[in-house]
């Protein structure tokens, strides 16, 4: 009877852990290792075979998938920090004490609610290069149509610009839950000091919010590593080919052409990147500590 | 409180910014609205060169909200999603705060190796596991059906962890005192644990609900039939293949918008306790 109740005691929290931790091997972890082991074949005339790595050797002499490399590091090294900065002016100006605050933060708290295929479809309209509502509000100001999406050096910028417009709110959030961590007598003492606002940013709140501003990184930086929907709805991966993110590729090789052994290629170089990002934010949180 | 023009002047370059950032969350939004409230002919009609009249619903024209209902059958889009949220809700509370309270509560062999790979379970983003998970749903038979859109999401790190900081918090003189008047630790889960929990519940229902609502790529993917669509897929076929009915599509967006957002704001707080207590504290 002792022995049967300790038993069952050492084994209450492996039952309590079985469902969810079942769940999690299949739709989770099951996908990571699959896409490895079917990157290592490849099916010609309806006979699959182990080819070892050479559907990696293929994508390095794909100039699509590189390319498609490329846009998605440009698109990484715009997006990530603009919008940090910008959710970080959000989150100290919705700290500030001055009056219709709570309806400022409302009316930045909206695209939160938004998800982004939605954003995306009316964004499209808004942006569109013929009848775009932006468009008609530069004419105001005698500034000639924009083509945004439909020019290979606006593209990306123009994903950059809605899918900030979505973003930078949802990051708001954790700069400010960071900033309001921060004591209010150490700002106090400092203003008693006489060091002004950006003094005491750069000295008192920068500094502080290190651990924040590294977990928003990380989180916004694969966040954004596999950001495709705008290139799928809306660029096809164009203007020649200025759109075409890695993730996006995938998607066509794999879900569109059905070549799916160089698309899982594709998810593992995607999955590993990702990896190094998660491990590189274990590695800095933790020396810390 | 007396008007102090010092205090006025001090404040005016905030009230120009949040003036300004205002127009630019509210704007695209506002003309979404009054464009729906046109007939499609109208909506382009005055913005070159631009008129006042853009930003009015005249003439007037419901036609569009009447039209997504009976030809575009949204509402059945937006059962569909209803029926895997709450569903999602049900099964993930369950599943997610009982792995929530392994965690928080007891001391077993294997603890940190399981608690990593949950933690990588969700650091990985689910974009990027997709399409291997599409092939493996596959020979699931999870094609075109609702456990398909329901189970491959059911068990969810971050609500686990939500879990585990919230049981965390929980005070240990209650469960000592509970365990020495003889309570098992299932009886402590249904009388300590469970009813202090409802703020966590509420967090994670909301995360759960906003991540069905909000899903795309995923019901892309596994749903083929159009009677099985989900609110987001609704709005993207009639972007993909109807592109030229904006107002039928800018009355698709409002409905879509407006139904999480009537959920996010009143609990505005417990979604930022669950999307900040996941990230910050861990």
């Amino acid at each position: 009877m002792i022995l049967s109740s300790s038993f069952k005691r050492k084994a209450l929290p492996y039952f309590l852990l079985l469902p969810a931790f079942v769940l999690l091997v299949i739709f989770r972890i099951t996908p990571i290792f699959y896409s490895f082991m079917e990157s290592l074949f490849q099916t010609k005339r309806g006979v699959t075979s182990f080819v070892g790595f050479n559907n990696y050797f293929d994508l390095w002499n794909n100039p699509d998938f590189l390319t498609s490399l490329w846009v998605t590091l440009k698109l990484n090294i715009l997006i990530n920090p603009i919008q940090i900065i910008i959710a970080f002016g959000m989150a100290l100006f919705i700290q500030q004490k001055i009056k219709f605050i709570r309806f400022y933060r409302l009316m930045f708290f909206i695209p939160i609610g938004l998800s982004l295929p939605l954003t995306l479809a009316i964004f499209k309209i808004i942006l569109d290069s013929q009848s775009g509502l932006l468009n008609g509000i530069l004419s105001i100001f005698s500034i000639p149509p924009q083509p945004f999406f439909d020019s290979k050096n606006q593209a990306l910028g123009s994903i950059i610009a809605v899918a900030s417009w979505k973003g930078c709110s949802f990051w708001m959030i954790f700069l400010w839950a960071g900033l309001q961590n921060i004591s209010s007598d150490l700002k106090e003492a400092m203003i008693l000091d006489g060091a002004k606002i950006l003094q005491r940013l750069r000295y008192l709140t920068i500094p502080l919010m290190r651990r924040t501003f590294l977990f928003v990184l990380v989180m916004d930086l694969s966040t954004n590593f596999v950001l495709f929907i705008p290139s799928f709805l809306i660029t096809r991966g164009g203007p020649d080919m200025s759109t075409n993110v890695l993730m996006y590729e995938a998607y066509k090789t794999g879900v569109i052409y059905g070549d799916r052994h160089h698309s899982m290629a594709m998810i593992v170089v995607l999955l590993l990147s990702m990896l190094m990002i998660i491990g590189m934010q274990f590695f800095i949180l933790r020396e810390k500590d | 409180m007396r008007f102090s023009y010092k205090k006025f002047f001090a404040t005016f370059p905030f009230h120009i910014i949040g003036i300004g950032l205002t127009l630019i969350f509210i704007t695209p939004l506002f003309w979404t609205f009054v464009s729906s409230l046109k007939s499609n002919a109208d909506i382009f009609a005055h913005l070159f060169p631009f008129q006042g009249k853009t930003w009015l619903p005249f003439p007037f024209s419901a036609e569009a909200w009447g039209n997504i209902f009976t030809k575009f059958h949204i509402h059945r889009a937006i059962f569909n999603t209803f029926f895997v949220a709450i569903a999602s809700i049900i099964g993930g509370i369950a599943i997610n705060a009982l792995a929530g309270y392994a965690f928080a509560a007891f001391q077993f062999k294997g603890k940190n190796t399981l608690f990593f790979i949950m933690l990588i379970s969700f650091m990985v983003p689910f974009e990027a596991i997709s399409i291997p998970l599409y092939a493996l749903a596959q020979s699931m038979h999870l094609i075109d059906n609702y456990p398909g859109l329901i189970l491959p999401s059911l068990a969810n790190g971050m609500v686990i962890f939500l879990f585990r900081q919230f049981f965390l918090e929980i005070p240990r003189d209650f469960v000592d005192a509970a365990r020495i008047d003889g309570a098992s630790s299932w009886t402590i889960f249904r009388v300590i644990y469970i009813p202090l929990s409802y703020p966590a519940v509420i967090s994670a229902s909301l995360l759960i609900f906003l991540a069905q609502w909000e899903s795309f790529l995923w019901p892309l993917l596994v749903i083929r039939s159009e009677k099985m669509h989900v609110i987001q897929m609704a709005i993207a076929s009639m972007q993909m293949e109807h592109g030229t009915l904006w107002a039928e599509l800018f009355a698709s967006s409002i409905l879509a918008g407006i139904i999480p957002l009537f959920c996010l704001l009143p609990l505005q707080k417990f979604y930022i306790n669950s999307v900040v207590g996941s990230g910050i504290k861990g």
